[in-house]
This record gives structure tokens, sequence and C-alpha cells, in this order.
């Protein structure tokens, strides 16, 4: 077997690496370069820049992570917003709460939508077949922009990290909009970066300090994603009234009877209990 | 009455039994006569009275199969209320109810109800899987609670569902007031449907001209009395009455041994015994009850701006008949809800009501009341109005008549899988539990019904209005129902 091998680093001198049985196709967009690849453990997974972004094999925390957490703190969402999330994973999980009437997707780059159609069915496949889904190829932060007061219930930041695209999503003015744009009881939920390696934790911290400063609750959660650096990640739970403890209900998310592989009523209560040194981390810097 | 009512063999049994009977008991209860009860509760409860809480045994007879003193004390009830056979209930008349249904319903069968029927009704369809057919009472729209069905509207629906098994009528509803029972038993009876009669709240009925017609002066084929209610029992005591024809003694028989407890209290059926004895031997308790409650009546009715409502109210249908014993108070001219009124009665003048609803307020008189008891309440009231009254109406709002669209029996909607849903979200969907609103006391929905938009626009309506919404939780000030998850 001949040694194809992707290499993403994770730290200066800290490397993860993928032997890649075929290269699906690799393409540089008008936003960034995007490749897809097929692994034989790892599945089919693509990366935009040279980072992973999504695999068959552990998309499910993530997906899991991102959605069922504000889903069963408010069993009332009707309007969801997802930012980025083009392999339509987010989608895909929100869609399958039968109360929710509209899925706004804004995704920068149709490019990784099309592609996640064609070669990552189990992401996407909701996104053509779901008519509450409405896709919009823009720019996250114009979009929040121009929308009207207290129209979501629920905001998904689903975004790369801030280099390239992703940059303006860890903007404070992106998430004064965010704030303006939800309902009293809305949720913000963002891809909060990690609190490992340093290139990571410092846009956790910087991320953290933002919406701090806007939600009268903002609060980290954690969770397992062995293919993103350290395997340590972080969601920021931001509300203006609902806290993700106290006002969790399990026994109503419990009776839609979802079958999930990551996400459950105990380890949403655990979610939010973290590490010391992240607990420091967070904490400094407030 | 061929049997001589001055007897009290239950009771003469079991107090004999427990002090005079030399044998030492090695049989339940392990209490053994009270004695390992600590010393405080054998001084409260009296040591006599635990001495008397016994087993059933050869001598005392079982309820569940009864051949000896508790099959006299059964016969004594029902050769004074005259029915074919009496059985004593020791789990309330609720039991009564869910075995009335039991027995003339087999899954799917269709049951003609008053849509203001008790829960336990609703419970005998979850149990039996009888289908229910609905009619609608009236609603008295002064007092907003609900009164009985009109005949014609009964003719109706056995005319449209001459295949049902049974109908089961309120003798009376929770405030006193009857139908035409004795038409609707006929009309029924010739379809050879069988009459269930809800007599919960009209214990004496049967045993006084001066009171509504009972389902047992009809011959009604199952009549079940809260002797415990106004007959002068202890609590969780009642009666349940059949009449042979349609329905055959060995299926209530089975039906009853279904869910009774095979230790029936002796304390609760030897007070249905002497309950028994004493309506039989003074039947000039129930005189006095009528002449005392008609003197409140008078008197309430003295109070400005209360009102007490009484034969004016009848209308030879849907309000047939009123028991007087029930003391039915409107008091929307004091600009309070009855709510309010039964909690300040309580609170500031020791006074407990039986209920109060937004209009009304409900005070029962029993057979243990006198003219210095009813003093108490009479005095309590003109103080109140003096203190208290705002000189305004408080509104009643009324609740539209649905009529239900059922598209499940109440047993499949209640052992389907449920979720809840938000009220906007339930609409096209299945209840999965019964949504009850006071005033009237009517259920919006049961298990097993549409909820329609017209139905959740009510139940906004109802919210506003603040009033009493049972099976409706709120959830971050959001109104959740249950629903049947099946069909989303």
């Amino acid at each position: 077997m001949s040694h194809k091998i992707y290499t993403e680093k994770w730290a200066k001198d800290v490397h993860f690496s993928i032997e890649y049985t075929s290269h699906i196709h690799h393409e540089e967009s008008p936003f960034q370069t995007i490749d897809f690849y097929q692994s034989e453990t790892l599945g089919t997974f693509f990366t935009l820049d040279g980072l992973m972004m999504v695999n068959q094999k552990d998309e499910f925390s993530y997906h899991d992570m991102i959605s069922h957490v504000p889903m069963s703190v408010n069993p009332n969402i009707k309007r969801v917003l997802i930012i980025g999330g083009g392999d339509g994973g987010t989608a895909r999980e929100i869609s399958r709460y039968p109360h929710v009437n509209q899925i706004d997707m804004v995704e920068i780059d149709e490019r990784v939508v099309k592609l996640s159609i064609e070669y990552l069915p189990q992401t996407a496949s909701k996104l053509e077949t779901d008519e509450r889904i409405h896709l919009y190829f823009e720019d996250g932060v114009a979009f929040v922009n121009q929308k009207e007061d207290g129209y979501y219930d629920l905001v998904l930041v689903d975004s790369t990290d801030p280099i390239g695209p992703g940059e303006g999503l860890f903007s404070k003015q992106f998430y004064d909009d965010c704030f303006r744009i939800l309902t009293d009881d809305g949720i913000l939920i963002n891809q909060h970066e990690s609190p490992y390696f340093d290139r990571d934790k410092k846009e956790m911290i910087r991320a953290h300090k933002k919406i701090k400063e806007l939600f009268p609750i903002a609060k980290v959660y954690q969770f397992h994603q062995p293919t993103y650096p350290s395997g340590h990640w972080l969601f920021g739970f931001a509300s203006k009234k609902l806290d993700p403890i106290k006002d969790h209900k399990p026994d109503l998310w419990e009776e839609l009877d979802l079958d999930t592989r990551y996400y459950n009523s105990d380890i949403h209560k655990a979610a939010f209990a973290l590490p010391t040194y992240v607990r420091k981390a967070l904490k400094n810097n407030e | 009455m061929k049997l001589d009512q001055t007897r009290i063999p239950l009771y003469h049994e079991h107090i004999d039994y427990v002090l005079t009977d030399p044998s030492v008991n090695f049989d339940v209860p392990g209490h053994k006569h009270g004695r390992s009860f600590p010393d405080f509760y054998k001084q409260m409860m009296s040591e006599q009275m635990l001495a008397l809480d016994i087993n059933s045994s050869k001598t005392m007879d079982n309820l569940s199969n009864p051949i000896g003193v508790i099959k006299e004390a059964q016969e004594l009830a029902a050769d004074l209320f005259q029915a074919d056979q009496a059985y004593f209930l020791v789990n309330g008349s609720t039991s009564g109810i869910q075995n009335m249904i039991l027995a003339s319903c087999n899954p799917n069968d269709k049951i003609i109800m008053p849509r203001n029927m008790h829960k336990s009704a609703i419970n005998g369809l979850v149990l039996s899987g009888a289908l229910p057919i609905f009619i609608y009472p009236e609603i008295e729209s002064d007092l907003g609670i609900s009164m009985g069905m009109s005949l014609e509207n009964v003719k109706k629906t056995i005319d449209e569902h001459q295949d049902a098994k049974a109908i089961m009528i309120l003798n009376p509803t929770y405030y006193g007031y009857t139908s035409n029972i004795k038409e609707i038993t006929e009309y029924a009876h010739q379809f050879g449907i069988a009459v269930l009669v809800d007599e919960s709240h009209g214990s004496l009925f049967a045993l006084s001209d001066k009171l509504p017609l009972s389902g047992l002066e009809v011959h009604a084929d199952m009549v079940t009395i809260s002797m415990h209610k106004t007959g002068g029992s202890l609590t969780q005591s009642s009666i349940l009455f059949h009449n042979e024809g349609l329905i055959s003694a060995s299926r209530v028989r089975s039906v009853i041994n279904l869910a009774q407890t095979s230790s029936a209290s002796y304390l609760l059926m030897s007070s249905l015994d002497v309950a028994r004895y004493q309506l039989a031997n003074h039947p000039e308790m129930i005189d006095d009850l009528i002449s005392l409650s008609d003197y409140v009546r008078n008197e309430v009715n003295k109070i400005e701006p209360l009102f007490c409502p009484s034969e004016e109210l009848l209308n030879h249908d849907t309000i047939y008949d009123f028991d007087q014993a029930k003391i039915v108070i409107d008091v929307s001219n004091l600009g309070y809800t009855g709510f309010e009124v039964v909690d300040l009665l309580q609170e500031e003048y020791h006074t407990q009501l039986e209920v109060g609803e937004t209009n009304v307020i409900l005070a029962v008189i029993g057979l243990g009341d006198d003219l210095k008891t009813v003093e108490v309440l009479l005095s309590a009231l003109r103080s109140f109005v003096k203190r208290y009254n705002k000189k305004r109406k408080t509104k009643y709002s009324s609740v539209n008549i649905h009529v239900p669209i059922t598209l499940r029996t109440p047993r499949e909607a209640f052992f389907s899988k449920a979720m809840m849903v938000t009220l906007d979200d339930a609409i096209d969907k299945i209840a999965s539990d019964q949504i009850m609103v006071y005033p009237p006391g009517i259920p919006l929905a049961i298990p097993g019904e549409l909820i329609t938009k017209q139905m959740v626009e009510e139940f906004h309506f109802l919210l506003q209005m603040e009033s009493q919404l049972i099976g409706c939780t709120m959830i971050d000030e959001i109104p959740y129902i249950r629903i049947m998850k099946e069909g989303i």
C-alpha cells in the first residue's frame, strides 16, 4: 500500500495524521481550499484549508452536542438559525424535532454544501429533503446584521476556526447581532475552540470574554471530538434567561425518544463540569 | 322491605368477634389488636378501634366471596334501597363507577355518557377499552356550572347509536342537579341499553320522596352510591347496586373482584351496615335534613347580594330536579370568585365548604348538621358579605361546546407513547391526557380525542381568564399538554 497521508498540525511540534485510501476531491473555492478523502478507519472526511472538519466516524459527537443541549433546555424552539454548518449535520439533528418550524442555514461557501451533498450524505441528506430547511449562501455576519430583532429562538454558530472566512464569526459586532435577533427565551451556541493547545486556547478565551459581556447567562461545555486538536472541544451556551442546568428539561426530552449516540441527559449535566485548568483559563480573563 | 331492618349483622358479629371471642390471633394484621402501635397512636385512635381492625375469617366472612355476615348485611342494604343485589365497596364510588362500565362494556363497545362525568368514568373507559359517545350537559350561564342532559338529546344520541351497550347518568351533578332519569331509563331500555347511574352525590335519593328520583326507583341496571358522602358511613365506603336483566350477576361479581382488595377493612364495612341500619330505622333524619337545608337556603337568600337557587331554576329537562341538601350559593355579585370566598371562609371563619368555582360556592348539609352548626355557616356568610362585598360582578367566561372527534378509544390513547408539546403544536394531534376546565368542570379533551385549532384558541382564552386548567402544564410560562406520539 502506498503511503498517502493527510497531516494536520495541532501545535508547532504536534501532528495528527490519517492514512487515507483515496483523495476524492480537491478544489479552491472562492473562500477556501476544500479536500475530500476516504479513510478505512474514519470513512469519508473533508478538510477546509487543511483543517479537519467532519468525518463519518466521529461527527455524531459534535452534531449531538451542538443541537440537543439547547433543544432540551427550551422545548419550544420554533425558529433556528445555523451559521456555517455546510456539511448539514447540525441541520440534520435539529430537523429531528417535529415542533421546529424553520431552520435557516447560512453558509458562506456554497461549494462546501454541494460537495457534502455529493460525498457525505450521512450529514447532508436532510438539506435537500426537509422543507423546513432554507439555505442561504452568504456571509453570516451580514445576514445576522440585517435580520429583525427577536426573530430566532436558537442561533447555532457552527463555524470553522477564526482564521479565513470564520473570522467575522468571532467578532463583537457578530455577537451583538446574535443577541439582538434572539427572542427573550433565545439561546446562542457557538463553536468555542479548545482549551488545550495554545492557539485554540487563545480563541476560546477571546470568544468567552465577548459573550460574557453581552449575555446574562454564558456557560461553556465540553465534549470529546477525537479528530479535533487534542480531542477536547468546547461549545459556548449563552442566553438571556434560560440556564442550561437549572432550566434543563430532561423528562420532556426523553419523551421524544430520539436515538442519539453521544448526547444523553446525564451527559448534558456533566458537560458543564469543566476541568480546573479550563475553569481558571476562562475565569482569569473575565 | 321484606327483611328485618332493625338487624345489624355485620356490626354485631364484628364487635362480638373482637371483644368476646377468646381466640388468640395468629393471622394478619400483625399489629394484633393494635398492640404494636406506639402509645400516642393508641390513645389518639382509641385501643378499641384499633382492636376492631381485623382480617376476614370464617366467622367474619370475606368481601370477595360473601357467604355469611357480609352477605346478610349486603342483602339488608339491597332490601332497603330496593335493588336485586348490593355490593359493599371499600375503594369508594370510583370503583363502583369503573365496575359499572366494566360490567356492561367490552373493548370497543359504545357507552353513552354526559360530558361532565367524574374522572373515574374516564378511567373506567381506559380500563374497559369502551368507546365513549358524549352528550353535552346544559351549562347554566349565571352560575357557570354544568347541569343535566336534555331528554331530546339523549333520545337523539340513542337513536344514532342503538348499538350502545350502556348509558351513564349523573344523578345528581356535583352541585345536586338531575336529569329526567325516569324517561331516559325507559328510552334506553327500549333498545336494550343498560342504564348505569352515578349516584355518588345522591345516596339518600332512594330513601325519600322529597328528594329527586333515584336510579333505583326507576329500575336502572346498576347504581353506585357514596354512602360515605351523605349516607353517614366512613370515608371510602360505597355501595354498588345491581338489578338483574341486561347484566348478569356473575359478570358483576367477577368484575368487582378484578381490582378490589382481598383485605377489605371491617371498619369501613361495619360502618356501611350501621349507616344502613340508621337510615332504615330513622327516616325522620332525612326529613330533618331537608327542612334544615330549606331553612339554610331561605336564610342565605336573605343575605344580599348572595343568591341560593331553588325550584325556580327547574326546567323539567336539563335541570329536572335538585338536591335540597346541596347549598349552591352564587357569590358573583360580591366581586370575588368562589375560589377566593371558600379560602376566606376557611381562613377568617374556620368554615370549610365543599368546593368553590368562579361564580359559586357549595355547602353540603349533612345528617350530622343541626341548627347550631348551620348557624355558624350563616353567621360566617353574613359577616363575610358585610366585610368583603366589593359590590361588583365577577365575570364568568363561558365555555364553548366542542363536539369531540374521537380517533382512538381512551384505552388506546392511554397506552400509547406520549409526549409533551406546546398547546399550539398540539393542533391536529390526539390528546393522551384529560384536559379539564373549571368552571364548569367539563373536560375539553379526553385521551383519544383530536385537538382542534378552535379548541386551542379556547384554551388560550381560558388561560387568559385565569380559569383552572387541569392537564395543562406551564413550562417557562408556556402551556404544554400531552399528546399521543403516534401520527406525528
